[in-house]
């Protein structure tokens, strides 16, 4: 294969992953939930019926909403599908890995997310208004974990591209796991659930008041603009979700773009999606909701623990060269 | 000699500009107006030019004005590279700033004297072409203080409203304090020296001892950071900004504060090297928890504009930071980061300048439009000005450092370098870089959190006063003057490749070193490669963006149907949707203010703890001292005889 066709390709399969598996990781996270608590839950498909259902139906918006309103779910879309670029899912052989690193991820969430709580307040109405507010109060703290958990990676793997660096984590060995490395994966865990907007969090499951921050902004959302909302938070999940998983165990990825390789990791990538999708149901079923501020001390928590990876890894690393 | 001719083309321009502006407003306001927007928007297009020739030759010219000869102490005026850069700033600023003041002022100032109001916006750029251009310390301190005066009259230029004049007496004694302590370095490097032409002291600078250097140092932070806005000399800024009339706001926001960047590494990097690595800790933690507490602060303001005048403080302390840890690794001895923070300093001068000032000028729109500056009386207005509204949420996304927009690549050049240096790095370091990564990272989230409450605030939801329901879109000239700094945003993102080895070359001359130290590359036109680590390629990343936009567009419609839009009024538990049940933007911030509550419990306390006692320390000393004032000609003409006796003394000793 020429090299042009190669990465669009590797693109294409790329952002395919992502969308079309986000519906059913979604559903077999409610599934196995609901198995957990003793109840049936819904089919494992649901995700996509939902997101067809949203599709064929009429869009009814706010009097006050104006071209942003229904500007911003395209936005969020296209900062999700940009952001899947830049995480390893099945290959470490990427196509564009001069696009960004681990920063350019962040602020491409943070893009998303302006766009969505900006949006969320024209309405006018006071749920929205109210999600939006604590989604931005969230963000302030899950943002720098993020970051700084994310800098440990980088200075560990000695890339800031996360492709290169899941390739440098890979030939680690076991040594991979240093304190400052699972220091950084639990700060990365924890800020995670609370940016895929899970229990202790949020709850994506209803839009009571109480619990209201990523449901509570699309309430006033419908038909086609929700349905992107949606498949735009699950996409987001699933990436969130095989960035700790490629973490966690970074191996078994494919090294060149051979279409052998690429059959025999994706199964590999399944089963390691599978394992984390378990730790969050399990941390969704044993832990409660948390009072909102309440919230603030776990990520603050999380925040120090980032920061102390930080630290360890610079020291453990100081006197190495490799970056001058 | 282009570049000069232009540089004197744009000053000759800014001072007929000043003189037809006072002349014809006499005869007609509007007349006026117009004359002194367009006398400023060509002064600023020279000075543009002029700067980007003199980037591009890396040329340096000298003049020396003879008519002004006193005694040896010819006013020099130079530009380097580095004034050039600065020049660029302020005729990019300028330009869109000029074009935008012709609509505003028709819009706001037409009852009041417009005359003057744009003879001393003239003189103000001139003033700051001035601070830039001077290389000795007399005229660099003359035009500092034109600067700062000049800014004063602007400032207090609303004479009716008490706010302003106590906004503007609190920047009069900040400033002049700033300027005491520069007057003192200045007058303890003449007198190493024996001259006051820049060129002496940076002969000298080896020679001072590296104790008077940390004074010297201390000093330049007093004196530029009360400039800058630097906590806790920053109390000035949120007053004075807002103050001023809009056009003027953006102006010292956007280029004024910049002086200050000017001054301080003209000073540092050229007079004082070389330097201990402790220097750059130091300016660093200060500039990093001026950034911290500014943007707490600008989080729970409702007042528009002193919002955008706190997350100037921030800006500044980014920049200062960057140029903090600039410092540190000059003191290391590493010539690599030290010219990739300086790069970072230097670039986020210039979007800052582009999108404070895209800011505040939209900020004026709306003022001149619903009479309010307060976040909680607006509301909606992006029906009635979509344009503004669209303008001022790319400046908002820009200043929120969100790609590809231009305020992320500086944040992303200072993050790759503060993770990535600590490679190499000695111990203590590895220890503080890691901290200020995670303070910088806690910075820039609360900014994202500040701008979609200032943005939502004012243009999104319903309108909650009738000063809000009466607006409308503002005129052609204030649209194009906003839309000029938003282009720029998109620009200045988009292309590191065009930016990035002008600001290297700058850097490295500043430094003293080669220019291929920082190993930049630049792959396929736009891909940044930093020493072969961290790539970015924005055109690519907007590219994929737009493709997402089209995707998320084609999907619904290829996997559903097309469907009909339809509006209805927000459900609000059955009650008819009112302006009241909106969520407010002080509501908005509340959680933040609950998370950060040991930040904003500072916020009144630099009146209260320093600045008052400071003042009643001040007064009781002046009390004590009035002893000596005892209202009679013969007891003075006695103070004056010991003092000559003294003095006689002091000599013959």
């Amino acid at each position: 294969m020429s090299e042009p066709i190669n990465i669009i390709l590797i693109t294409l399969l790329q952002i395919s992953l992502i969308l079309g598996l986000s519906p059913l990781i979604n559903s077999l996270l409610k599934k196995w939930k609901a198995n957990l608590q003793g109840r049936q839950g819904p089919p494992i498909l649901q995700g996509y019926y939902d997101l067809l259902k949203y599709f064929r139906k009429e869009t009814v918006i706010s009097e006050q909403a104006s071209w942003l309103f229904l500007l911003t779910p395209l936005i969020v879309f296209a900062s999700v599908c940009a952001a899947s670029l830049l995480i390893p899912t099945i290959t470490t052989n990427s196509a564009l890995s001069s696009l960004g690193g681990v920063i350019v991820f962040v602020y491409l969430l943070g893009l998303g997310r302006f766009m969505m709580v900006s949006a969320a307040m024209e309405p006018g109405s006071g749920f929205c208004g109210m999600a939006s507010s604590r989604e931005m109060m969230l963000a302030t703290l899950i943002e720098p974990v993020m970051l700084l958990a994310l800098f440990v990676v980088i200075l560990l793997a000695g890339s800031t591209d996360l492709y290169s660096a899941q390739k440098n984590l890979s030939e680690l060995g076991l040594q991979l796991y240093s304190p400052a490395y699972i220091l950084a994966l639990v700060a990365l865990f924890i800020a995670s659930i609370a940016e895929m907007g899970r229990v202790p969090f949020d709850n994506p499951e209803t839009h009571y008041e109480l619990t209201m921050i990523h449901e509570g902004m699309l309430l006033d959302y419908s038909g086609q603009p929700l349905g992107l909302m949606f498949w735009s938070a699950w996409s987001k999940q699933l990436i969130i979700l095989s960035l700790l998983a490629n973490l966690l165990f970074p191996w078994g990825l494919a090294m060149q773009h051979s279409p052998v390789a690429l059959l025999f990791a994706l199964p590999l990538y399944l089963i390691k999606l599978l394992i984390v999708c378990l730790a969050v149901v399990l941390v969704e079923t044993v832990v409660a909701k948390m009072r909102l501020f309440r919230v603030k001390d776990i990520l603050g928590a999380s925040f120090i623990i980032s920061i102390i990876a930080l630290i360890f890894a610079a020291q453990t690393l100081g006197g190495k060269g490799g970056i001058p | 000699m282009n570049e000069w001719c232009f540089l004197q083309a744009s000053c000759l321009l800014l001072i007929t500009g000043a003189l037809l502006s006072l002349c014809i407003s006499a005869l007609s306001k509007k007349a006026g107006i117009l004359i002194s927007g367009i006398t400023g928007i060509f002064a600023s297009l020279f000075a543009t030019g002029s700067g980007l020739l003199t980037l591009i030759h890396q040329s340096t010219f000298t003049l020396s004005i003879p008519g002004l000869q006193i005694q040896g102490l010819a006013p020099i005026l130079t530009v380097d590279p580095l004034a050039a850069f600065f020049i660029l700033l302020i005729g990019l600023a300028g330009l869109p700033i000029s074009l935008y003041s012709i609509g505003y002022l028709k819009a706001e100032y037409l009852q009041q004297s417009v005359g003057m109001m744009g003879a001393l916006y003239h003189l103000f750029i001139l003033s700051m072409l001035g601070v830039v251009m001077a290389s000795d310390a007399l005229s660099f301190l003359i035009f500092w203080e034109c600067m700062a005066l000049l800014s004063f009259c602007l400032v207090i230029f609303d004479t009716q409203s008490l706010v302003s004049q106590r906004a503007g007496f609190t920047y009069l004694v900040m400033t002049h304090t700033g300027t005491a302590f520069l007057l003192v370095m200045y007058l303890i490097l003449a007198h190493h020296s024996g001259q006051v032409t820049f060129a002496s002291f940076m002969a000298q600078s080896s020679h001072l001892t590296p104790t008077l250097k940390s004074i010297l140092f201390g000093c330049a932070i007093v004196g530029f950071g009360a400039k800058a806005g630097l906590i806790p000399l920053h109390i000035w800024l949120p007053e004075a900004h807002p103050a001023a009339p809009s056009h003027v706001s953006a102006l010292m926001s956007g280029v004024m504060l910049k002086t200050a960047v000017y001054g301080l590494l003209r000073y540092v990097f050229c007079f004082l090297t070389p330097f201990p690595s402790w220097w750059g800790v130091a300016l660093a933690s200060i500039a990093l928890i001026t950034a911290l507490l500014g943007i707490t602060y600008a989080s729970v303001e409702s007042d528009l504009k002193r919002l955008l005048a706190y997350s100037s403080i921030e800006n500044m302390g980014v920049i200062f930071f960057a140029i903090g840890l600039a410092l540190i690794f000059v003191g290391h001895q590493n010539p690599f980061w030290s010219s990739v923070f300086l790069v970072a300093a230097l670039l986020h001068s210039l979007n800052h300048s582009v999108f404070k000032s895209l800011l505040f000028m939209a900020a004026g729109a709306v003022l001149s439009t619903a009479h309010t500056r307060s976040l909680e009386n607006l509301g909606g207005l992006i029906h009635k000005m979509p344009v503004t509204a669209a303008l001022f949420l790319i400046g908002a996304l820009a200043i929120s450092a969100l790609p590809p927009l231009n305020g992320f690549l500086s944040e992303w050049l200072i993050f790759q370098g503060l993770v990535l240096s600590t490679h190499g790095a000695s111990e203590s370091l590895r220890v503080f870089l890691p901290l200020c990564a995670a303070l910088l990272g806690l910075t820039g989230a609360i900014v994202a959190a500040t701008f979609v409450k200032a943005f939502s605030g004012v243009f999104l939801a319903m309108p909650r006063t009738h000063h809000a329901e009466h607006a409308k879109e503002v005129s052609h000239t204030m649209l194009g003057g906003m839309a000029i700094p938003a282009m720029l945003c998109l620009f200045l993102g988009l292309t590191p490749a065009v930016t990035i080895p002008f600001l290297n070359q700058l850097a490295a001359s500043l430094l003293g070193q080669n220019p291929n130290a920082a190993n930049w590359q630049i792959q396929n036109y736009d891909t940044l490669f930093l020493n072969g680590f961290a790539a970015y390629t924005p055109l690519l990343l907007l590219f994929i963006l737009i493709l997402g936009v089209g995707l998320a567009w084609l999907l619904p419609r290829w996997l559903g149907k097309k469907t009909s839009i339809r509006r209805e009024m927000t459900w609000s538990c059955g009650v008819t949707a009112a302006p009241e049940f909106e969520y407010t933007p002080a509501g908005f911030s509340q959680p933040l203010e609950v998370v950060f509550s040991k930040f904003h419990a500072t916020l009144n306390g630099y009146h209260e703890y320093i600045y008052l006692p400071l003042v009643n320390g001040l007064l009781a000393l002046s009390r004590r001292l009035s002893i000596i004032q005892v209202g009679k000609t013969q007891v003075y003409l006695a103070y004056m005889l010991l003092t000559l006796l003294l003095c006689l003394i002091w000599i013959k000793r």
